[in-house]
C-alpha cells in the first residue's frame, strides 16, 4: 500500500494500528537520521527520540497537508526532534559512556597502549566532528559511520545530492582545522 | 575521493571531456593541491575512526512499542482529565468550606485563602498535564 493510501485512510478512521506499516516502513531511515544528529555519544537517545518523531507525526496527521511526500515531512520532524535532544544534552552534558569504549573495535594484533592511544585519538576526532554545524555532522555520520549512501542521505535531509557532497567537502575542510586548531591531524 | 571534493579541480577539470583524461589530470592535480590532500587526509581519518564504532541496533519491535503508546494516549488523556476535574472539585470545595466555616471573623482572610485555593486549582492542572501525562503515556506504552 502506498503512503498516500495509508494517509487516506488514516483520515477517515484513525487507527494506530494502520500507522503501524509507516512506523514499519520508516522506522530504519528514521533511526539512522536520529543516530546521525545525536551522535556515538548519545546514541542510546535513538530509540527514545524515534518513537517520539512516531508520535508527534501521528499526532500531527491531521495539519499535514500533503504539500511535500510523507518521508519528507517526517524526517524534517525527527531532525527537529533530535536537535531538540541535542540542545537538553548541551545543558545537562553527558559524560562519555564505556560503552562507546567498549564498542571500538581493536584492531588485530593491537597492543593494549596502541588501542588506548588509538581510541583516544578517535574520541578527539569524534569531539571535534560535534563542533561542525548539525547538517554537517549528519553528511559526515550517515556517510562514514552508517554506510548510507549519497542519495539516501539528501532524501534525509531533504536536500539535493549535490548539496550532500558540499556537506562531505565542506564538513571534512572544517574537520581537519578544528583538528589542526587542537593539534591534531597535521 | 570524489572529482566533486576539490572547488580548485573542478575549474581546471572543466575544459576535460573524456573520463580518461579527466583521471589523468585529477591524478597530477591531487599530488599538488593542499586542497585535496587536506580532504584526503580527512577522509582517511573519518573512516578510520568512525568505522571502528559499531553502530547501535535499534532493538526490534519498535512498531509495537509505538503503537501501545499511540493506543495509550487516550486514556492517558483521561486520567489527566480525572485528576484534573477532581483537583477543580477539591479547589472549590476547599474554597466554599474556607467560606462557610469562618464568614465573619476569619483565621485567615478569606479573600488570601480563595486567591491560594484558586490559585493552586489553575496552576495543579498544568503540572498534571505536563508531568503526569509524560509519566503515565511512558508507564502505559512502554511495556
Amino acid at each position: 500500500m502506498q503512503d498516500e493510501e495509508i494517509l487516506r485512510q488514516l483520515r477517515e478512521h484513525p487507527d494506530p494500528r494502520l500507522f503501524e506499516l509507516l512506523v514499519e516502513r520508516y522506522r530504519g531511515p528514521v533511526v539512522r537520521l536520529v543516530l546521525a544528529l545525536l551522535g556515538p555519544r548519545l546514541a542510546d537517545d535513538a530509540e527514545d527520540v524515534t518513537q517520539e518523531v512516531f508520535l508527534r507525526a501521528y499526532e500531527g496527521l491531521a495539519g499535514f497537508r500533503q504539500e511535500s511526500r510523507f518521508a519528507t515531512w517526517l524526517y524534517r520532524i525527527t531532525y527537529n526532534l533530535a536537535l531538540d535532544r541535542l540542545r537538553r544534552a548541551a545543558r545537562r552534558p553527558v559524560v562519555a559512556l564505556d560503552e562507546e569504549r567498549r564498542a571500538e573495535l581493536s584492531a588485530p594484533g593491537e597492543s593494549p597502549f596502541e588501542h588506548l592511544a588509538r581510541s583516544d585519538r578517535a574520541r578527539l576526532v569524534r569531539d571535534c566532528l560535534e563542533e561542525l554545524p548539525p547538517p554537517y555532522q549528519a553528511a559526515l555520520r550517515l556517510f562514514y559511520w552508517l554506510d548510507v549512501p549519497v542519495e539516501e542521505i539528501a532524501a534525509l535531509l531533504g536536500v539535493s545530492v549535490g548539496t550532500v557532497k558540499s556537506y562531505l567537502c565542506r564538513g571534512r575542510t572544517r574537520l581537519i582545522r578544528v583538528l589542526e586548531r587542537r593539534g591534531v591531524g597535521r | 575521493m570524489s572529482y566533486e571534493g576539490c572547488t580548485q579541480f573542478e575549474d581546471l577539470g572543466r575544459g576535460a571531456t573524456a573520463s580518461a583524461a579527466t583521471a589523468a589530470l585529477w591524478r597530477t592535480h591531487q599530488e599538488t593541491c593542499a586542497e585535496c590532500r587536506a580532504q584526503e587526509r580527512a577522509d582517511a581519518l573519518l573512516r578510520e575512526v568512525m568505522r571502528a564504532v559499531e553502530p547501535p541496533t535499534v532493538e526490534n519491535g519498535l512498531e509495537g512499542r509505538v503503537v501501545a503508546r499511540l493506543l495509550a494516549t487516550p486514556v492517558t488523556r483521561g486520567v489527566a482529565g480525572a485528576h484534573l476535574f477532581l483537583l477543580l472539585c477539591g479547589g472549590f470545595a476547599t474554597a466554599a468550606g474556607a467560606w462557610i466555616l469562618a464568614p465573619p471573623a476569619p483565621l485567615l482572610n478569606p479573600e488570601v485563602l480563595r486567591n491560594l485555593v484558586l490559585g493552586g486549582a489553575l496552576l495543579s492542572p498544568l503540572i498534571l498535564m505536563g508531568g503526569l501525562r509524560r509519566a503515565v503515556t511512558r508507564l502505559l506504552g512502554a511495556p
